[in-house]
């Protein structure tokens, strides 16, 4: 089953076409993730499934309906996207930040009801920012200001949240607070989760659906191990890779097959 | 988050923005009647209220606060609220400190619209002279975003291509004058120090009536603007159409600021330290639209009855006394941000 999908999606800037006519389909309440070599549109494909850019040729559709015929707001009801570097206004609070995330669901004469203030609760209890609520977020760790901006994108309370390169910038120890977070999210309250992702090791420990892009196509999707093969790796990032089970997990490990200085 | 729910409109705010922005509006009040009694004759307060309404209480008074004092001073009120609403709108649509219509250019090209309609036309009526700053003020707009357009406003692009595009206006300006008849050239020069003086029922009518029409239309978006200085695209997947309301939220900042400079000619730094003051007292997070519009009142009104107050031989045109307040905060503010700290 899927809610979003694309079919046939051409998608660029201006006279710059990035992504050259992809299908993906985003399989509901999984977790997919979208890998590739840097500048392969895997952003880009991410942003025409939430509406930010328009396909110049082909369609994507969420729930079967053109997503651009689809006014703004009823898009951001069900479809949430965390960008790659969101701004936070200076001085706002944790609880602020979050409450902005109720934007789609608000209107002029009628701004919060105890249904916003109830997705709030919740998307701080989720992201464990009870707490520092009152907090300022130029003042908190990266780690917690990725979790503020998380929990906006939760408390939006959509079906269907997207998320580009939530774990970059932060140290490892919080990439995998993040990602146990999505996973938490993912399990418990049946999100369905689209990522991009650079860590081939994380999209394979926690996605259950990977798309591999290069050169603005897709060359490959399915489960994890599927993708995550040496032939793949080698076709993708043009990588000599190892492909070992992970010792914790057993998921696939990308390894390169050279040591350092080797192989070039 | 201490939040305000007030009745059926379910407007919501923090307190303390709420707090703050009734003891402003306290404070407006009190220089307002201040204003309309005290001067070269005061008068009792009972008389000046009822005088400023149109209630008759004697001859001098009746002309002294109805046709002078209160005119002059709802025109502070209302160009000084709509400066702090301007400048509020620009800096959070730039997301830059720096960015009011009376650095970007906007307020020159108003001054520019409105000597050359004086010129072509003559100073026949406040509301053509008010059309004139509005075209021209639009039309520097239009090509100062036009120049500092690329993939996107650029913030620093918009404030270079402003304070260029703001010379170019002036020299105009300039120009126009040096051709004009002496006595258009004497009332266009007077005009364009700006200042409140003489400000007569006229000039509360055209502001409050631009003000009427274009503050619910900025209100309305004002959740949009807010949510846009997160960014484009987080504001785009909040479900805020970027787009139109960027350029509702420009023109709005742009007419209204044009109507100010109409009304009183350029008045400068209302406009700059408005928002910023309103931000710091209500410790809000972004734009604080309201706020900012009393702010500017606030201060305006302030400034021009200090103004008032300077011996004879000293009294300023109230724009050379904002001018002379609002350096040193122009200063502090590069200051600040030439340490690193947050602008």
């Amino acid at each position: 089953m899927t809610r979003l999908e694309t079919h046939g999606a051409v998608i660029g800037y201006g006279d710059t076409t990035i992504v050259h006519g992809v299908d993906v389909a985003i399989p509901d309440g999984r977790i997919t993730a979208i890998v590739g070599p840097n500048g392969c549109g895997k952003s880009t494909l991410l942003r025409a499934l939430v509406r930010l850019l328009a396909p110049s040729d082909g369609t994507v559709l969420l729930d079967g309906e053109d997503i651009h015929r689809i006014p703004t707001r009823e898009v951001a009801r069900r479809v949430g996207l965390l960008p790659q570097s969101p701004i936070a206004p200076a001085g706002i609070t944790v609880k602020e930040l979050v409450a902005r995330g109720r934007t789609p669901h608000q209107k002029v004469l009628r701004p919060w009801t105890a249904q916003d203030e109830m997705a709030v609760t919740s998307a701080l209890h989720s992201t464990s920012l009870t707490a520092i609520q009152d907090a300022v977020v130029d003042q908190l760790s990266g780690g917690q200001r990725q979790r503020a901006w998380i929990a906006m994108t939760l408390a939006q309370d959509t079906p269907l949240m997207l998320l580009d390169e939530p774990t970059t910038y932060l140290d490892i120890a919080h990439q995998y607070d993040v990602m146990d977070l999505l996973h938490h999210l993912n399990t418990r309250q049946q999100r369905t989760i689209v990522m991009v992702v650079h860590d081939l090791h994380q999209a394979a420990r926690y996605a259950h659906h990977v798309i591999a892009m290069r050169d603005g196509v897709v060359v490959a999707a399915g489960e994890p191990s599927e993708v995550f093969t040496e032939d793949l790796i080698r076709e993708v990032f043009s990588l000599e890779a190892r492909v070992l089970p992970d010792p914790v997990t057993g998921t696939p490990m990308v390894v390169p097959a050279h040591g350092p200085g080797g192989a070039r | 988050m201490r939040i305000l729910r007030i009745g059926p409109l379910g407007i919501a705010t923090h307190r303390r923005t709420f707090a703050v922005g009734l003891i402003m509006l306290g404070a407006l009040a009190a220089l307002l009647t201040f204003s309309l009694v005290q001067g070269q004759a005061d008068v009792p307060i009972l008389d000046a209220l009822k005088a400023a309404v149109g209630i008759p209480v004697g001859a001098p008074t009746d002309f002294i606060v109805g046709q002078v004092r209160a005119p002059r001073a709802l025109t502070a009120v209302l160009v000084g609220a709509m400066l702090g609403l301007s400048g509020a709108i620009l800096q959070s649509l730039t997301r830059n400190p720096l960015a009011s219509p009376d650095f970007i250019g906007i307020s020159m090209g108003a001054g520019t619209g409105a000597v050359l309609t004086i010129w072509l036309i003559g100073a026949t009526s406040l509301w053509v002279t008010a059309a004139g700053a509005m075209a021209g003020a639009l039309l520097t707009a239009a090509l100062i975003f036009a120049i500092a357009w690329k993939h996107g406003l650029v913030p620093l692009r918009l404030i270079l291509a402003g304070i260029g595009i703001g010379f170019v206006a002036n020299a105009a300006t300039q120009y126009a004058i040096t051709r004009m008849d002496v006595h258009d050239a004497g009332n266009a020069l007077g005009w364009l120090v700006g200042s409140v003086t003489g400000r007569t029922w006229d000039h509360v009518a055209v502001a409050a009536a631009v003000l009427a029409v274009l503050a619910p239309l900025v209100l309305w978006n004002a959740r949009a603007l807010r949510t846009m200085e997160m960014g484009d695209d987080a504001a785009r997947a909040l479900g805020i159409p970027v787009g139109s309301a960027r350029g509702v939220l420009a023109l709005c900042s742009v007419l209204v600021a044009a109507t100010a400079v109409a009304v009183t000619g350029p008045i400068g730094f209302i406009a700059l330290v408005s928002p910023a003051i309103a931000l710091r007292v209500t410790r809000n997070a972004g734009v604080t639209l309201i706020p900012s519009a009393l702010m500017g009142a606030l201060l305006l009104l302030a400034a021009d009855q200090v103004a008032q107050q300077m011996p004879a031989n000293l009294q300023l045109p109230v724009g050379i006394f904002t001018a002379a307040v609002g350096a040193p905060y122009l200063m502090w503010l590069v200051w600040r941000a030439s340490r690193g700290g947050q602008s």
